[in-house]
């Protein structure tokens, strides 16, 4: 394989070297260098009566307020640990999923997954809207609930933490989907027939060896879900109401309702900071995985 | 003493194919009994039925006197050795080889003792803690051997268990296996489409053939007393012909056998007695002479072709009557002055007992 | 497998594709609805899809979109496929970690802190530069930088299982280089570069928090308007463009899938056909 790649790459030393270098190049200017300009304004003062409302100076007042309001912290906080309980209900819906596509006959497997997909590539603001109208007082959730007779008042579920985890659950399913999905095909079933020889009952097979083959699966699909949800925006603020906190829309309401350039800025390096090592971790997963192919 | 191994009016469809069309079939204690034939021909389907991978659509399977019918896999006496050996890939040698002792939830001492006790008589002792992407092909083999004899089943399945190694190797193992399996006592019944492993390693051979046993004998018994044309045509070598019996005499069948040159004799077989057969004589069994004035007797005939084998070479041999012959003769000079080479023109002679009579 | 925990396992699937596709289900319907209140039945209507059809505010924001949308796919695509090749086939080149790096690290970046981090780059370049100014420059470059990441990651897959000897055996028949590519790699990859475009498409056509912090006061694109006004409390014309958007898509899908798996099944035939006459 490299002695191939070496092999063309001499054919065209200048389409090797453009190949890399223009994406590398423009993900360098338009994804890496922002973030030097977030760090230097982060650190820079508000000035609400200058456009744009910063002064850069190297006062660090931003991060005394990030230190220093409680708020911040109990963001941060709240944001990680939705963010994680949402992980593992996307988990608890997306494994029994994914595992019965990767055992239902082959022809199946296709389209099955596909409708897993499907709804991903219609609005995802549409998508959440729609949540907005089932779990709202008077919702089709409610409708069912009270029409079934079983509850009289259900109260409403529209506005609360479990309609976050409903939301992301919701919109990041295909993501936990198809890495399990990936992990779960690829296993051979001879596997699985030698620990049923070997004297494991179904349940022990699953655990001591479907389980474990799968966790890159699992890792790889915790990861998509739990990083971009740290930092979701759109859910806790259309499904969540007024009293949610989570960073994203805190650092939302900093930059458009504030103007707080500064403040903004510091509270998406902070939040980088926390994010670091699990995107590190995927980017890793992700390298091992194509390795192994 | 009753069999071990009890298969009944057994088969298995899968939509329209009938894989395993109604095989009936004893297996002894002690045998190393291996299943033959091509690919599709329902062995692997009749092995994943003993193991219980697969469930019967009529008949039904007794081991040990006790009825599969309904047992899982995992709580059936008998182990499996995979085809890909099925390694878990997760898990070192040590684990992979403890699997089957913890889900008998044995004392973990006991465990250990044993695992190490299996590695040992598989020499795979140094390499315990390695993963099996760590081992060589042979090794992996061995620790899926290990991994099955370690639970001591009262039947060890094998799936083409020598077919991923390359043939140094496999002519090695092969005796190891039989030298195991002596020591052991385990009754091993082996799935192989290579006709010289079954021959090599077997004390008895099921030949299969769309999805039924075809003939079930000792391996000289299927070499030399091949039921039908089928059997003599798979295993080894063989020169087939059509004849009609035309009478009998001191013991012999009289038969006419045009490619042959009219009329010849064989040994009787019992419910042979006239009509249209088949006849086989296998190649070793033709002798090639020179055609000179020393040798008169036998068919006219040139050589064709010859396949230098090294220890044998095969002549490919054009007979006067228009059909064409395999022999085979041994090497056993390194230069032989007087060797027959292409074009030379031969003559080609049998004994009576050489030729196997079958039905047609 | 036996058969209560199979059962069992199929109640969950048909869960989950019940949670997937109720919303979208309920949607549709109520965009018939007669009534103003989304949540309440009252009568079939096609009222709302009238009523969208003559807002001029949502036909401009739409048309914006598609237009950046268009652009994005493009030039996202060819980045992407670009950054695809460097990955798969370039196992050895200085700063290859941190390259893959950047490309996954777009994949699960909160969109917040790449939408602040775009602005800032784009202020500070006008500043300096006096260009790019907000607006569908800025909104483009934005969007193209995300959705190439994704595009990579789909033509890097599909390069991963690439058979090379078919392109040593064209350059053993004398094709050069650029001749391989352009005759042998890219056709056989042709379904992964349509996947990417239409991944991209859709990319940017729905997203709003990078866009919304990128574009302006004078821009905007259709989910910055949709989001303005559910903000304000959900409204029968959404329901009518969710329908609009989950049936154009869902087409688009659906009929690519159907052309491709065609295709497909068209080869096997042929091959099928010529083993049967060989």
């Amino acid at each position: 394989m490299s002695a191939t790649a070496r092999t063309v790459a001499r054919g065209a030393p200048w389409g090797r070297a453009a190949t890399i270098l223009v994406p590398y190049l423009w993900l360098l200017l338009f994804f890496a260098a922002p973030f030097a300009i977030v760090a230097a304004i982060s650190l820079g003062d508000y000035t609400p009566d200058t456009v744009p409302p910063v002064t850069l100076t190297w006062s660090g007042k931003a991060y005394a307020l990030l230190v220093g309001d409680a708020l911040y912290a109990a963001a941060y906080l709240n944001s990680l640990r939705i963010a994680a309980i949402a992980t593992i209900v996307t988990l608890l819906i997306g494994y029994p999923m994914a595992y019965t596509i990767a055992r239902a006959p082959a022809g199946w497997r296709g389209p099955l997954l596909m409708a897993v997909i499907l709804p991903f590539w219609t609005s995802f603001l549409i998508r959440i809207y729609a949540w907005m109208g089932i779990l709202s007082e008077n919702g089709l959730l409610n409708q069912v609930l009270r029409g079934s007779g079983l509850v009289d008042d259900p109260g409403t579920l529209l506005g609360t933490e479990w309609a976050i985890y409903l939301g992301i659950a919701y919109a990041y399913l295909p993501f936990m989907v198809l890495p399990l999905y990936a992990s779960l095909e690829k296993m051979d079933a001879a596997l699985l027939e030698a620990a049923a020889d070997l004297g494991a009952r179904p349940w022990t097979a699953f655990r001591t060896v479907t389980l474990p083959l799968s966790l890159p699966g699992i890792v790889g699909g915790c990861l998509l879900v739990f990083i971009p949800a740290v930092g979701e925006f759109v859910i806790p603020d259309l499904l969540g109401g007024t009293g949610t906190l989570m960073i994203g829309k805190v650092l939302w309401d900093e930059f458009f309702s504030n103007g707080d350039w500064p403040m903004a800025s510091a509270v998406a390096m902070a939040m980088l900071v926390v994010l670091v090592a699990p995107i590190v971790l995927f980017q890793r997963a992700r390298a091992r995985d194509l390795a192994g192919r | 003493m009753p069999a071990l191994i009890r298969i009944e009016g057994v088969i298995r469809r899968f939509g329209d194919i009938v894989a395993v069309a109604g095989v009936d079939l004893d297996i002894q204690a002690g045998e190393l009994f291996a299943l033959l034939g091509g690919s599709g021909c329902g062995k692997t389907t009749l092995l994943r039925l003993l193991a219980g991978f697969e469930a019967p659509d009529e008949g039904r399977i007794v081991i040990d006197g006790v009825d599969m019918t309904g047992v899982p896999p995992y709580a059936r006496p008998v182990n499996m050795m995979f085809q890909s050996y099925a390694l878990f890939p997760h898990m070192s040698v040590a684990r992979n080889v403890a699997y089957g002792l913890e889900r008998e939830r044995l004392p973990r001492a006991e465990i250990e003792a044993r695992v190490a006790q299996v590695l040992d008589l598989v020499e795979l002792g140094a390499h315990a803690g390695r993963k099996p992407h760590q081992l060589s092909g042979g090794q992996r083999q061995r620790v899926a051997l290990a991994r099955a004899i370690v639970k001591r089943p009262k039947v060890l399945l094998l799936d083409e268990p020598l077919a991923a190694l390359d043939r140094k190797l496999r002519e090695r193992t092969q005796l190891e296996l039989v030298e195991l399996q002596r020591r052991l006592g385990i009754t091993f019944v082996m799935v192989t489409h290579d006709q010289d492993e079954a021959m090599t390693m077997a004390t008895r051979i099921a030949v299969m053939d769309r999805g039924r046993i075809v003939q079930v004998g000792a391996p000289a018994e299927i070499y030399e007393q091949p039921v039908n044309r089928f059997v003599a045509d798979f295993i080894g070598l063989a020169n087939i012909f059509e004849g009609d019996i035309v009478g009998r005499s001191d013991g012999l069948l009289r038969i006419r056998c045009g490619p042959l040159g009219g009329e010849i004799a064989a040994p009787a077989v019992a419910g042979l007695a006239g009509g249209a057969v088949s006849l086989a004589i296998r190649p070793e069994k033709l002798s090639l002479r020179r055609d000179d004035a020393a040798n008169t007797g036998g068919l006219a005939g040139h050589v064709r072709d010859v396949v230098y084998l090294g220890d044998e070479s095969i002549f490919h041999v054009a007979l006067q009557t228009g059909a064409t012959v395999q022999v085979t003769r041994m090497n056993a000079q390194r230069r032989a002055s007087a060797a027959i080479t292409r074009g030379d023109a031969v003559r080609v002679t049998w004994a009576d007992d050489a030729v196997v009579v079958m039905p047609q | 497998m036996p058969g209560r925990t199979s059962r069992l396992l199929l109640a969950v699937l048909a869960f989950g594709y019940a949670f997937l596709y109720v919303p979208i289900l309920t949607m549709i319907v109520y965009s018939f609805n007669e009534s103003r209140l989304v949540t309440v039945w009252s009568g079939f209507s096609v009222k709302w899809w009238g009523e969208l059809l003559r807002n001029e505010a949502m036909l401009d924001a739409a048309l914006l979109s598609f237009q950046i949308a268009l652009v994005n796919a493009c030039v996202a695509t060819v980045l992407g496929t670009m950054a695809g090749f460097a990955l798969a086939r370039h196992p050895r080149f200085p700063g290859r970690i941190a390259f893959t790096g950047l490309i996954a690290a777009p994949l699960v970046m909160p969109e917040v802190i790449m939408g602040i981090a775009s602005l800032l780059l784009f202020v500070a370049l006008d500043q300096v530069l006096g260009w790019p100014r907000r607006g569908f420059a800025t909104i483009a470059i934005a969007h193209i930088t995300f959705s190439a990441a994704y595009v990579a990651v789909v033509i890097q897959s599909r390069l991963a299982d690439f058979d090379r000897a078919v392109e040593e055996a064209a350059m053993d028949l004398g094709a050069r280089p650029f001749t391989v590519l352009r005759t042998i790699t890219l056709p056989l990859i042709a379904p992964s570069l349509v996947a990417g475009w239409l991944l991209a498409f859709t990319l940017s056509m729905d997203d709003l928090i990078l866009t919304q912090f990128v574009a302006g006061a004078q821009s905007q694109t259709l989910p910055m308007l949709v989001y303005s006004s559910v903000r304000l409390g959900v409204s029968p014309q959404i329901n009518v463009l969710a329908t609009i958007i989950v049936t154009v898509a869902g087409a688009a899908i659906v009929g690519a899938g159907w052309l491709m798996n065609r295709a497909r099944r068209q080869r096997d035939r042929d091959a099928y056909a010529a083993t049967r006459r060989a």
